[in-house]
């Protein structure tokens, strides 16, 4: 039996940051009232004609630079026809054969694998209206609404190459997309918004084969974990198609999340042919080397760079290196919190341990931390200094994120301080050494474990405020006396 | 190029035109002989000769990132032959079935 | 009468105060009244609007401030938007769509002060060549009503030739204004693409659409060319230019200018009263210092061609937006949307249908290179043609149309019988160059005839100054459509 090699390639949309929307002044901002958002040019008023923003045309170029894109110094607008009432004239105005991107590379950490995924185009077009069915879904309602505030909002689109391998590489890919495009500030990637939206085409073909097979493609992805689930299914359902000699029928098929299936979507038109042609409203866009370079030099620092930096300039393992840089702003809080607190191991470890946990229960992001970088410093200067214990600084921490108080205000007002001064900590011990006879001949003949629960009682003695390396040490010399 | 009355009624679904009877029986024959004027260009020797989208050569504006004002909902509503609740509404749309 | 007026005769009343604009748009609204119901060039009027309009140009005139235009009665086009006045492009889908905003040529002719008299009757979207393609109804000739008034801009043209208004808008595709101009006995200008905005004309073909006026005389013309022309950011294909004072060229002489004859447009084909019309205005201009010189536009007998798979593509694109969604009338019943547009777009004359068939047929993957592309291509070489021949004159020469005004009903079941009528006119559009024309002398029967000025680009100053000298000239000779009108009527 043939052993399958998996073909994938993706379709990206994403929205671009900017104020006003492609071709027109019109606020992108989301979520206002229907139709509120419109003018002559993004509601397709016979006349009116796109002149196009600026800032888009950075951001796209910023896209492209990102994923290591040539940056193509004229491209062409053309018009994509079809009919839909969501698509004001008709026709979308797209990029075809001329994109102002193309040629470009992103590389993976899969495993301990570095996997080069490459970017066929990143393209600049504009955004549908959006069309609300009445109903509960699309084939049951009796009419449709359409709001056009969305309408001209500009798009990149991202295409891969079909050098995808597995669903796990699909996510990730979309996963280091996404962080690419954060960084960048080009798109805020809200897929729940729709901000963000991905397709994906997928084959199979027996390994060591260099033809490719007949790919099917997937619609309805609404989130990272149903790009993967529904790729899963189906390179499982082409592989027991193939496997009993069945053929896969090129078409586009539906992810249904609830199910955890895929469904062809048949449609009754041929194979659409979108009778492009170049728009002629639009001269080619022009884009020079001197603006290309600037947008360059004001790239920030990407996602790759900054990993390697933190591994060598903070010594961090490649772990930490790699949870810190998957958001820029959680990049910046690390780093920020570093100035405070020269220890980088530490501060990884909390931002990455209980900032994060908090931060996820309370589901906020890591910008809108209730404990600022500078503050969590102060926290761990108190581990440092032996204020606290690990454990004590816990509760601090929850109590920061609670009140809004320092650690320091926590600690003095709950009396936190950590026992460390030997005259406080010797009375504690000989009242433990006193109260547990047992443990205490235990220890002497040999049971070192027996340690280990007497350090424990000095705890409960302190309520949790001894220094406990100090409790130890104590405890083992007056045992051992 | 002799366009057949199916191929016009494809053409004729692709761009959502509802043709009458009358139209259906004399629109074949015109299509057709206006494609055929094509035929006289191909004495013209166009070989490495680029294509003319633009009547003058231009480059294209670009406009600053500023909002400007959008149109009042009424007026953006205005025109539309049937409005709901501020939204326009149109009959249901069969585009695709799903079928497992 | 002030409606039979030149709008620089006018202008030096008004400012003289010897008239008001109120009386102005009454006379004209007087003439209206009168040849309307024969010569129907008017889709809308706006009576009441117009007389508002006039007493606040007075108020202004009064002040001493007017702007350049003020108080002049113009009629606009139907496809070229209006801001709450109706514009319907004499179809029914627009039968009632009221624009919320108005072109950029409107904003300009009104802050120039004029006084919109309403809205002229086109084929339907523009599409046609005699007014007959409108939905709403036909439009006569003011100089015989047997006749079409040309088109598209037919209306434009009669309400100018009947005292109707004292210039018009029009638009012109591939010929638009300056046929009907011709037809009509009066003077047409298409500017060079990108010269005068084309933000809120209602496209038919985006690389061949141009705005202009449509006029009494030369003078006129520079003068509405003047107030609608320049740089609108509204527009990507605007061009920024600094404007010559297109009037004050006027007055300069043509000495050692070169007028170019283009050979293939003076072909056997040609009516041979046209034809000798063209030799006589030859004759005049060299009788006023000019050369003439025969040139060659090798590619001038594909022009047709190219202009149709060109502009049908185009207008398949432009025409798709009338989906009876964001609005547009709908038809009849549907269950579902496809169902509505096809219904909704059904109402579409045959004309419009037409076109939209044969683009959409053009634009399909397999054939847009060998009927789209191709095209483009000739367009190249077309264009190319007038860059050579603009190396050896300043201006061409040629009639505007073949034939003189046919009558109705003539030509409208041959479509490609009726398309040949445009080859004069469609290769300034498919090159995007200035053309003028000029009415210079008529038929044995009465009837009109155009002479066309094409120049080089951004050179309407000198075309406009070739006919203004010829229209000075031959003052003498020139007839008043208004009489002609009067006589028959
Ligand atoms: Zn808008």
């Amino acid at each position: 039996m043939a052993d399958w090699e998996v073909i994938i390639g993706l379709e990206i949309h994403a929205e671009l940051l900017t104020e006003s929307k492609v071709f027109c002044g019109c606020n992108t901002e989301f979520g206002g009232e229907p139709n509120s958002q419109v003018c002559p040019v993004c509601m397709g008023l016979p006349g009116a004609l796109p002149v196009l923003n600026r800032q888009a045309v950075e951001l796209a170029i910023k896209a492209g630079l990102a994923l290591n894109c040539t940056i193509n110094g004229t491209s062409q607008f053309d018009r994509k026809h079809y009919f839909y009432p969501d698509l004001p004239k008709a026709y979308q105005i797209s990029q075809n054969d001329r994109p102002l991107c193309s040629h470009g590379m992103v590389e993976l950490s899969v495993g301990d694998r570095k996997r080069q995924i490459g970017i066929q185009r990143v393209h600049l077009e504009e955004e549908a209206g959006k069309s609300v069915h009445v109903g509960d879904s699309i084939i049951s309602s009796e009419y449709s609404l359409l709001d056009y505030n969305r309408s001209g909002i500009a798009l990149v689109e991202i295409v891969t190459e079909p050098d995808i391998r597995s669903a796990e590489e699909a996510r990730l890919f979309l996963e280091k997309l996404k962080t690419l495009l954060e960084y960048t500030e080009v798109s805020d990637c809200k897929m729940e918004e729709g901000s963000l939206r991905c397709d994906a085409n997928i084959s199979l073909r027996p390994k060591g084969s260099s033809a490719y097979g007949v790919k099917t493609e997937i619609k309805n992805l609404n989130s990272f974990r149903a790009v993967q689930r529904a790729l899963e299914f189906e390179a499982d359902r082409q592989r027991r198609l193939l496997q009993a000699k069945e053929v896969v029928l090129p078409e586009t098929r539906h992810w249904d999340e609830a199910k955890g299936m895929t469904f062809s979507m048949r449609s009754k038109a041929k194979a659409a042919d979108y009778r492009y042609m170049p728009d002629p409203n639009l001269y080619p866009l022009q884009v020079d080397e001197a603006w290309i370079e600037s947008i360059r030099q004001n790239l920030p620092e990407l996602p790759d760079a900054k990993r390697d930096r933190f591994i060598n300039d903070y010594d961090l393992p490649p772990y930490d290196a790699d949870v810190l840089t998957t958001s820029r702003h959680l990049a910046d809080y690390f780093e920020a919190c570093v100035q405070e607190v020269d220890e980088p191991k530490l501060v990884s470890n909390w931002v990455m341990g209980e900032v994060l946990r908090w931060l996820k229960a309370h589901e906020l992001e890591i910008e809108s931390s209730p404990v600022a970088p500078k503050e969590l410093g102060g926290l761990l200067k108190l581990i440092q200094e032996d204020v606290v214990s690990t454990i004590v600084a816990k509760d601090v921490l929850s109590e920061m994120f609670a009140t809004g108080k320092s650690a320091v205000e926590i600690v003095d007002e709950k009396g936190w301080r950590q026992i460390s001064d030997a005259d406080s900590l010797e009375a504690i011990i000989d009242g433990v050494i006193a109260e547990n006879p047992g443990p205490v001949a235990d220890f002497q003949k040999g049971k070192t474990k027996a340690i280990g629960f007497l350090v424990g009682q000095v705890m409960k003695a302190s309520k949790g405020q001894a220094n406990p390396q100090k409790a130890n040490e104590m405890l083992r010399q007056k045992l051992q006396k | 190029m002799e366009l057949s009355l199916k191929e016009m009624e494809e053409l004729a679904l692709i761009a959502r035109l509802y043709l009458t009877e009358e139209e259906k029986k004399i629109l074949p024959q015109q299509i057709s002989s206006i494609l055929d004027m094509v035929h006289s260009l191909e004495t013209v020797d166009t070989e490495d000769v680029e294509p003319t989208i633009y009547p003058i050569t231009g480059s294209g504006v670009l406009r600053e990132d500023e909002i400007l004002p959008s149109l009042a909902v009424k007026d953006a509503l205005a025109n539309g032959p049937d409005i709901v609740d501020g939204y326009f509404r149109v009959p249901r749309i069969i585009e695709e079935e799903y079928e497992s | 009468m002030f409606s039979s007026m030149t709008i620089s005769q006018l202008r030096t009343l008004l400012r003289a105060r010897e008239v008001s604009a109120e009386e102005v748009v009454i006379s004209v609204f007087d003439q209206i009244d009168k040849v309307e119901g024969d010569i129907e060039a008017y889709v809308t009027l706006c009576r009441s609007e117009a007389l508002v309009q006039a007493k606040r140009a007075d108020a202004l005139l009064k002040e001493g401030n007017a702007p350049d235009l003020c108080g002049i009665p113009i009629a606009i086009k139907d496809n070229i938007s209006t801001a709450g006045l109706k514009t319907t492009c004499a179809s029914r889908i627009l039968d009632d769509y009221v624009p919320p905003f108005d072109a950029t040529v409107v904003t300009k002719l009104k802050e120039a002060g004029v006084v919109i008299v309403g809205k002229t009757n086109l084929d339907e979207f523009a599409l046609g060549s005699s007014t007959e393609n409108s939905q709403f109804h036909v439009t006569r000739n003011p100089w015989d009503r047997s006749r079409v008034p040309g088109g598209s801009s037919g209306g434009s043209a009669a309400a100018v030739a009947a005292g109707e208004a004292i210039a018009a808008l029009g638009s012109d595709t591939g010929g638009s204004i300056r046929q009907p101009a011709a037809f009509c006995g009066i003077v047409g200008l298409k500017p060079t693409y990108g010269l005068v905005s084309r933000y809120g004309l209602i496209p038919a073909a985006p690389s061949l659409d141009h705005v202009g006026p449509l006029t009494r005389d030369v003078r006129d013309a520079a003068l509405v060319l003047q107030a609608i022309a320049g740089w609108d950011g509204k527009d990507p294909t605007s061009v920024q230019k600094e404007l010559p004072n297109y009037e004050a060229v006027l007055s300069e002489d043509i000495t050692g200018l070169v007028v170019g004859l283009p050979k293939e447009l003076l072909d056997n084909e040609l009516d041979p009263e046209a034809k000798e019309a063209i030799f006589g205005v030859a004759n005049v201009l060299e009788s006023l210092g000019a050369r003439v010189e025969a040139i060659s536009l090798p590619h001038a007998e594909y022009a047709m061609a190219s202009f149709y798979l060109i502009a049908s593509a185009e207008i398949s694109s432009s025409l798709a937006c009338f989906d009876g969604v964001r609005l547009g009338k709908r038809y009849g019943e549907a269950k579902d949307t496809t169902s509505m547009f096809m219904k909704t777009r059904g109402q579409l004359g045959i004309e419009a249908k037409r076109r939209i068939l044969v683009g959409t047929a053009i634009l399909q993957e397999d054939n847009y290179t060998t009927y789209f592309v191709k095209a483009q291509k000739v367009r190249t070489k077309i264009r190319e043609d007038f860059q050579q021949a603009f190396g050896r004159c300043d201006v061409i020469l040629s009639p505007t149309t073949p034939t003189p005004a046919f009558t109705l009903g003539h030509k409208l079941d041959r479509p490609v019988i009726m398309y040949k009528s445009d080859v004069y006119t469609s290769l300034a559009n498919l090159a995007g160059i200035p053309a003028l024309s000029v009415p210079c002398g008529y038929t044995e029967g009465g009837l009109p005839l155009g002479m066309q000025i094409m120049g080089k680009p951004f050179d309407e100053a000198t075309v406009l100054k070739v006919g203004h000298l010829y229209e000075q000239q031959t003052a003498s000779e020139r007839r008043l459509p208004q009489k002609e009108v009067k006589a028959n009527g």
